[in-house]
């Protein structure tokens, strides 16, 4: 483990007014021969040195406790943040970036307290997110604001994670094994097929196979089995991340909603005990290979907080020999892609084509195209219908190969899951 | 934060004060130079309670120059060197009682003061009560001091050289 560097002291503006008023004053004060204004020059000529003696050490340093709370679209973050000994919390500055993609909700709140900060922030999440929140910059000033050092603050990684309510439900679905002996990982659900787990009191609503016929002759009352689900089986989430036709500030807007899709789908699959792997691809393909847990929570997250849309696009072909290389063909795929020019359209049939059953969820940039410069109402519709049109086929392009589902009201995604729990021949939306 | 303390009222007293002390010991009519202090502190007080967070750092240059004509008009006397002095140091408490740094910035300032009104204080002593009284003694006191406390700085803040806490692995 390395110390952190040293931050150095450094003036600040007002330093230098302060200093260019006293030198000025010394000029006038031998100019007009007033040694009344040299008595006035000489402690503005000290205060500098004086906030120089009085600094903490440049190893100084503080820490922090935070955490954040809240639900739906509220993100609440509350956090202490204690300097080091022999440093007074009134002489600390705090700022808290806010993440990219959160609107502030209500004011800051910032208090100094018993030798500590501690701070509030309220922010709003417009759409579904997964984002760091940076550490709060730390920074001490003297009392009169004449210099400043930046400290150091020690604390757990924060991450944001708002995505839609519904992929809680997505535990229930079916996924295929890939592998012969997955393990002895166990689901901890009970239900109507797997392995012997129980016998319970009858309920009116088990149908008769469940009752325990035996069991409840001998006692006299109407007994049902209870089964341990198997373990639902693996799942590969592909997220295509690419430059796309798009720009690349729509780009970023679709895969930050993207991301936290991706993560509520591996929280949710992972909770139910699945293998869950993910794959972004971009130039290259970056890989968190099989597993379950939450080891592989982390990881998945980990991955997912620190991807971005990457500078070059890689080939379609190159992603799907990559895949093979870390997932075998078999593993059910959901590829979350705008599918938005030909290159990302393209990659869903390489992907039928190797062997991974797909459905691609498309979170649609539509509403960002509808909503650009001004134009007249009548422009305004003929664009939003031309848009609209586009953007139905290329999805009609991509059922060709696998379920496509649009998803363009980003706060749900009551569809997509209801779709993989009773899959429809063809649907949209 | 209430608008009382906003202003820094124990910053704008004692600089107010000192004006005056200095503007009642002028050359020039006392009246012009009395109301360019209160003019001076005035603008600063206005200053201090803008909403403008770009203006507020400024708040202070007001006053300072109110202090400074005060300075330049003043009679040069033992008594007008040391309220002109305080007045420096009146400066510095308001600049420290920072409305956009929480509550008690004037006594979280004190500290600072110190060592800019114990130099003034080496100085003055010097100047007024050491035989034969002249200002090059108050003045070299102190550059003394001034140098004395550079030295210190330097010494006390060795990172600026390059020789911060050593890094180990």
């Amino acid at each position: 483990m390395s110390a952190s560097p040293v931050r150095p002291l450094q003036w600040r503006r007002r330093t230098l007014g302060l200093l260019g008023v006293a030198g000025g004053l010394l000029a006038l004060g031998v100019a007009f021969r007033s040694p009344v204004a040299l008595y006035v020059a000489l402690p503005l000529l000290l205060a500098p040195l004086a906030a120089v003696l009085g600094a903490p050490r440049g190893s100084a340093g503080a820490s922090l406790t935070w955490g954040e709370s809240g639900s739906a679209d509220v993100v609440t973050v509350d956090g202490t943040v204690t300097p080091d000994p022999g440093i007074s919390a009134a002489d600390l500055v705090l700022e808290l970036p806010r993440p990219a993609g959160l609107t502030e909700r209500a004011p800051d709140v910032t208090e100094v307290e018993e030798g500590e900060i501690r701070f509030h922030r309220s922010w709003a999440a417009r759409a579904p997110i997964i984002a760091p929140v940076e550490a709060p910059h730390l920074r001490w000033q003297d009392p009169a604001g004449l210099v400043e050092r930046e400290l150091p603050v020690v604390g757990d990684p924060l991450v944001v994670l708002r995505y839609p309510p519904e992929l809680t439900r997505l535990r229930s679905i079916r996924l295929d094994r890939t592998t012969v002996l997955p393990g002895e990982t166990r689901s901890r659900r009970l239900g109507a097929a797997g392995e012997f787990f129980g016998i319970r009191t009858a309920t009116p609503g088990d149908p008769m196979r469940r009752i325990n016929w035996r069991a409840s002759a001998r006692s006299g009352r109407w007994l049902a089995n209870d089964f341990a689900l198997e373990r639902t089986g693996d799942l590969l989430l592909l997220l295509d991340a690419r430059p796309s036709a798009l720009g690349r500030g729509l780009d970023e807007e679709l895969f930050a909603v993207a991301r936290a899709a991706a993560a509520g789908i591996a929280d949710s699959l992972l909770a139910a005990k699945a293998r869950v792997g993910l794959g972004l691809y971009g130039e290259f393909l970056e890989v968190v290979p099989l597993a379950t847990g939450r080891t592989q929570r982390a990881r998945v997250r980990a991955a997912l907080t620190r991807a971005r849309i990457s500078a070059e696009a890689g080939p379609t072909e190159r992603c799907v020999l990559a895949l093979r290389r870390g997932f075998p063909p078999g593993v059910t795929t959901f590829l979350i892609s705008p599918l938005a020019d030909e290159a990302e359209l393209e990659l869903v049939p390489y992907l039928r084509r190797r062997g991974y059953p797909t459905v691609v969820l498309s979170p649609s940039p539509v509403p960002w195209l509808t909503s650009g410069p001004r134009l007249a109402p009548e422009d305004e519709r003929l664009v939003g219908r031309i848009v609209a049109l586009l953007r139905r086929r290329d999805l009609e392009r991509a059922w060709r190969d696998a379920p496509a589902l649009d998803w363009e009201d980003f706060r749900s995604l009551g569809g997509f899951v209801e779709f993989l729990r009773r899959p429809a021949p063809r649907r949209f939306g | 934060m209430r608008p009382a303390a906003r202003v820094g009222p124990a910053g704008l007293l004692l600089t107010l004060a000192a004006g005056a002390g200095l503007a009642l010991a002028s050359r020039w009519p006392s009246g012009w130079v009395l109301a360019a202090v209160v003019a001076g502190v005035g603008a600063t007080t206005a200053l201090r309670l803008v909403r403008s967070a770009g203006l507020r750092p400024y708040a202070i240059a007001p006053a300072t120059l109110g202090i400074a004509i005060a300075a330049l008009a003043a009679v040069p006397t033992s008594a007008t060197e040391l309220v002109g002095g305080l007045g420096g140091v009146a400066l510095l408490l308001w600049l420290a009682d920072d409305p956009d740094r929480g509550p008690s910035g004037a006594r979280r300032g004190a500290s600072e003061l110190l060592v800019p009104a114990l130099g003034l204080g080496i100085a003055w002593a010097a100047a007024a009560l050491l035989p034969g009284g002249a200002l090059p003694f108050g003045v070299g006191a102190g550059l003394l001091v001034a140098a004395l406390i550079a030295l210190a700085a330097v010494l006390g803040a060795l990172e600026w050289l390059g020789r911060g806490a050593a890094e180990t692995s």
